[in-house]
């Protein structure tokens, strides 16, 4: 006879519902097979792809959509390189037109990214806002890439994004959570009376270590890509990412222990053959 | 060789451009060859930011298929606005439009 543990609730993104709650990108392989194994270990059910022009010479004819199983998954298309709100538009409006075609479930949906300078590739608030006003009159569901700032994640909550993805850390830094007190309080905030509402860490994740804070902190996915595809063993750490994701949330839903100064015996007290120091 | 560079010039498979001469002379050549529509209905154009130059009457969906782009795997802007898949064949080119051609690529 074996003790069971009840399986969790499906990662609800708006009307999106899937088993794993990692989202892994797509982008930094050395090839496209490694990038499909990878995909394959992480059990992701969602990847996310950036928008970009066609090459129009030299192109040796691979698409990275031969390397995808558009019935497998749910493609997330970003606004990654977009530094204006109109900008962000336009490449969620391609992006759709590109999953539509494929018919992708993924064609109602875009992860936000609108960025305020090349060197930090942190978000800008204010057009990140803007753009997400547009997107949701235009009818996306807008998973928005933030700032930890948990005012900044409230606004865009009340602007429509259907899902909140504050950064660990800076893109692509493995710096992993820098202000696990900031994602608390977005935790808090963008949850108060909703506690459904959904909110990813997006960004900064180095090892599975980062992925297992973010979800025992609560969140409900991580989202990351350089912390597979720049690991010295991609694979290996695809698996990495897929059970520290898996055993944070179990950590999470399980309870921890608060944390105390001092130390609380775990065998009895009493009983012991020796004495007891004063 | 003045077929070779016809109508876009890129260094691309000189079938396909064929198969659109083929296309073209039907409409609008005059029978006597290529060379008059080649100096007479050029225009020029943007494409993801190189100029480029194709013939006068042709659509967006002429474009994609000169440049050997499978039209399921793009999208297209045309003057920083989305062209539907389904307008492609209906939308002519005009001279000194800024089209983009744009697909999915690895990000994260």
């Amino acid at each position: 006879m074996t003790t069971v543990i009840a399986a969790d609730q499906p990662l609800k993104l708006g009307t999106h519902e899937f088993p794993s709650r990692l989202i892994v990108g797509t982008g930094k392989y050395s090839t496209y097979e490694l990038m499909k194994d990878c995909l394959t270990v992480s059990g992701a059910d969602v990847i996310t792809v950036a928008v970009r022009r066609e090459r129009l010479i030299d192109s040796d004819g691979r698409n990275i959509l031969d390397f995808i199983d558009l019935s497998r998954y749910t493609i997330l298309p970003n606004t990654a390189g977009c530094f204006s709100a109109e900008d962000a538009v336009r490449v969620a409006r391609l992006g759709r037109e590109i999953l539509e075609g494929l018919e992708n479930p993924g064609a109602d949906w875009v992860k936000l990214e609108v960025l305020g300078d090349t060197k930090t590739l942190l978000p800008d608030p204010v057009a990140t806002l803007e753009a997400t006003e547009q997107l949701v009159k235009e009818g996306f569901q807008v998973l928005c890439y933030s700032t930890d700032d948990p005012i900044t994640a409230k606004r865009l909550k009340e602007a429509g994004a259907t899902s909140v993805m504050p950064a660990g850390s800076p893109i692509g830094s493995g710096q992993g959570i820098l202000n696990p007190n900031n994602i608390r309080i977005c935790l808090e905030y963008l949850k108060e009376n909703d506690p459904e509402y959904p909110v990813i860490v997006d960004a900064g994740v180095g090892t599975a270590s980062d992925v297992s804070i973010a979800m025992e902190l609560g969140c409900d996915g991580v989202l990351l890509n350089t912390g597979i595809a720049g690991a010295q063993d991609p694979l290996r750490m695809a698996e990495a990412m897929k059970l520290a994701t898996r055993s944070g949330r179990l950590a999470y839903q399980a309870g921890r222990i608060p944390k105390k100064l001092y130390a609380t015996a775990s065998s009895p007290e009493s009983g012991t053959i020796s004495q007891q120091p004063e | 060789m003045i077929f070779g560079e016809w109508p876009f010039v890129d260094g691309r498979n000189p079938q396909t451009y064929t198969e659109e001469r083929k296309e073209h002379s039907e409409s609008f050549s005059d029978g006597d060859g290529f060379s008059i529509m080649n100096l007479a209905s050029q225009i020029e154009i943007q494409v993801n930011g190189e100029e480029r130059q194709c013939p006068a009457s042709s659509t967006i969906a002429d474009l994609l298929s000169s440049l050997e782009m499978k039209p399921k795997f793009v999208a297209v802007e045309q003057n920083e606005q989305l062209v539907p898949r389904a307008k492609h064949a209906e939308s002519p080119l005009n001279a000194g439009d800024r089209i983009e051609i744009v697909t999915l690529v690895g990000g994260g």
